[in-house]
């Protein structure tokens, strides 16, 4: 039995945190989960905010919070000095060293959020973003009228219009299905303008489940495609998983059949030969939801090949991606819901990005204001 | 019945798997391992059948000379094997492998990251063009670009080290520094608040494919 010693109240051996007041409980030998989740993502040290050391003194006193030590928030607030030279401590009789360094601070801990406190803002936030979502999505009102057409849109659309269409286009599926929904918004309207252009696409995977989202996404564009259009395309060839990343992307350059698990069958269905490299296609995309596999592909391809390379990526990478944009490298970048709305719009498409145009407006908008009233709060707060 | 059937499971994985909002629980780590586990499954199959059996498959058609990085291959994979042996003579045949990839591949990435990210990065603060047809408003591009990225640096150094040399005579030197820092966090803030911006776009984006597949799936 734990009693708690901010409310009295007593509570099972194996509890937490106290279920009459909510503190954490004295002697709690783990941190619960999600305080232990919440403790990864605060900075070993507190972070400087006026001026004050960011390492403290070492004679600042300590709260015991779960397997760390944190300096509380008013300690850390107070002007630094310099440290005091320690004092010689007095043992108390009959209690050993340990036990008194050990001993419960006296001081109250600094106020803060409960653990469920925290759950229920989260499941608030969680439901207000759900039901603004299930309601853009039962009542699709917004149709965009001429939505925004960035630069990377018309470029990516360029590049490919003006293939011939004897073109081959080299294309590498580096996602997971676990990003598959919103890559196969950016993948569908691209593949789309592929099979209109008749050009021959090979697709390739640094992923083992890289193949199965190609022939996905081949699906889709097959089943929204018009009949006559899907007809008159070459069928796609798919050199499928390529293990190796680096190793394989280097091989790549040098040989693109031999570097295929099946080299024959690969000549046989592009009309590459052995000797032939990654030049002999006139256009590189990589589908991508891994900064690293993009990465990969800027430093092992595209500085050895005169193909152009585009990326296509979640719109989680795209910022890290950008350098390598404006440096050429990539030659054009895609990235998140817009540029996949963007691109339908160009191809004439009310496909996937349009169905969820009113979704992802409320939805969007939801997230600023959580945005907007979380800095309002922090700042009111001080913190 | 089996698309039935199969409707009914997605339905309760996709909602077993969002029930971690609420809290973590029993239902969302069934659901994770299982979906783990599939995983799992399916890339050791792609592997057996795109990789090792396609390769053993097609060197049947390989002339001899062809044929060498292919037994190659399988005598380094034959030794790596040897990894799992109790001998400790015997384990170290398996270091020849597991070094000849990691010098290989390092060297490769080494040599990547040099040629395609660090050099062409360094060189890139001469391709910012804030107006194309005005020098002056380059160069002062370029000019803030470096002051921003060496505060980043400051505010990453420990201050500890800093604050050594902190008396009256250089209290000056260290209010700019302090200043700089400042600018320097204030930029690195801005650019987590960016990533984190466009992880949560892309989040909410992957949800709403869910929503929507869950309502085509049942209405």
């Amino acid at each position: 039995m734990k009693i708690c010693p901010h409310c009295g109240a007593e509570n099972p051996d194996d509890a937490e945190f106290c279920y009459q007041c909510n503190e954490l409980l004295a002697g709690s030998g783990k941190p619960p989960r999600l305080l232990s989740q919440i403790q990864g993502l605060i900075p070993a040290e507190p972070v400087i905010t006026s001026g004050r050391l960011r390492n403290p003194p070492l004679d600042l006193p300590r709260v015991k919070l779960g397997e760390r030590d944190i300096p509380t928030a008013t300690q850390a607030n107070e002007p630094i000095t310099a440290p005091k030279k320690r004092q010689p401590s007095k043992t108390k009789p009959g209690i050993s060293r340990h036990a008194q360094k050990t001993e419960p601070r006296l001081t109250p801990p600094p106020p803060r959020t409960s653990p469920r406190k925290q759950l229920s803002t989260l499941t608030i936030v969680a439901g207000i973003i759900l039901g603004l979502v299930l309601l853009g999505s039962l009542t699709n009102l917004l149709t965009p009228s001429q939505p925004f057409i960035s630069n990377s849109a018309k470029n990516a659309y360029s590049f490919i219009e003006i293939l011939p269409p004897s073109a081959r286009v080299l294309l590498s599926w580096d996602y997971d299905p676990a990003t598959q929904g919103e890559m196969e918004l950016l993948a569908q309207p691209i593949l789309q303008h592929l099979l209109r252009k008749r050009v021959q696409t090979v697709s390739m995977s640094l992923r083992p489940l890289g193949p199965g989202v190609a022939t996905d996404a081949y699906s889709l564009s097959y089943r929204l495609g018009a009949k006559n259009v899907v007809a008159a395309a070459p069928p796609p060839v798919n050199f499928g998983f390529i293990p190796g990343e680096n190793v394989a992307l280097r091989s790549l350059t040098l040989s693109p059949v031999t570097t295929s698990s099946r080299p024959t069958q690969m000549a046989q269905a592009t009309g590459l030969k052995q000797k032939e490299t990654i030049n002999a296609f006139d256009l590189i995309i990589e589908f991508s939801s891994d900064f690293a596999n993009s990465q990969q592909w800027v430093e092992q391809v595209s500085v050895r090949s005169q193909s152009p390379l585009i990326v296509v990526a979640s719109g989680a990478v795209a910022p890290a991606l950008q350098p390598y944009e404006q440096t050429g490298q990539i030659r054009v970048l895609l990235s998140g819901y817009p540029d996949a709305l963007a691109y339908e719009e160009l191809l004439g498409q009310n496909g996937p990005a349009h169905h969820q145009a009113t979704a992802q407006t409320l939805a969007q908008l939801a997230l600023l204001g959580i945005i907007i009233l979380a800095a309002f709060h922090s700042l009111l707060k001080g913190r | 019945m089996a698309n039935y059937l199969g409707v009914i499971f997605t339905t309760i994985i996709t909602v077993a798997i969002f029930s971690r909002v609420l809290r973590p629980n029993k239902v969302f780590r069934w659901a994770a391992y299982l979906l783990l586990g599939l995983g799992a499954g399916y890339t050791a199959a792609v592997v057996l059948k795109d990789v090792l059996l396609a390769s053993l498959v097609s060197a049947k058609t390989l002339h001899i000379t062809q044929l060498a990085p292919l037994l190659a291959a399988l005598i380094l994979a034959l030794l790596l094997i040897l990894r799992f042996s109790s001998s400790p003579q015997t384990r170290a045949w398996g270091l020849i492998p597991l070094g000849l990839m990691a010098g290989a591949g390092g060297a490769l990435v080494l040599a990547g990251a040099l040629r395609g990210s660090l050099l062409p990065q360094l060189m890139s603060p001469s391709h910012i063009q804030l107006a194309p047809h005005s020098f002056t408003l380059n160069v002062i591009g370029v000019v803030v670009a470096t002051f921003v990225t060496l505060g980043v640096l400051i505010y990453l150094l420990p201050e500890a080290k800093a604050s050594k040399t902190t008396d009256s005579e250089t209290a000056w030197l260290m209010w700019i520094l302090y200043g700089w820092r400042t600018l320097g966090y204030w930029a690195l803030m801005l650019a987590l608040g960016i990533f984190l911006a466009s992880t949560a776009g892309a989040r909410l984006t992957l949800l709403i494919e869910r929503v929507q597949y869950l309502l085509h799936l049942w209405f």
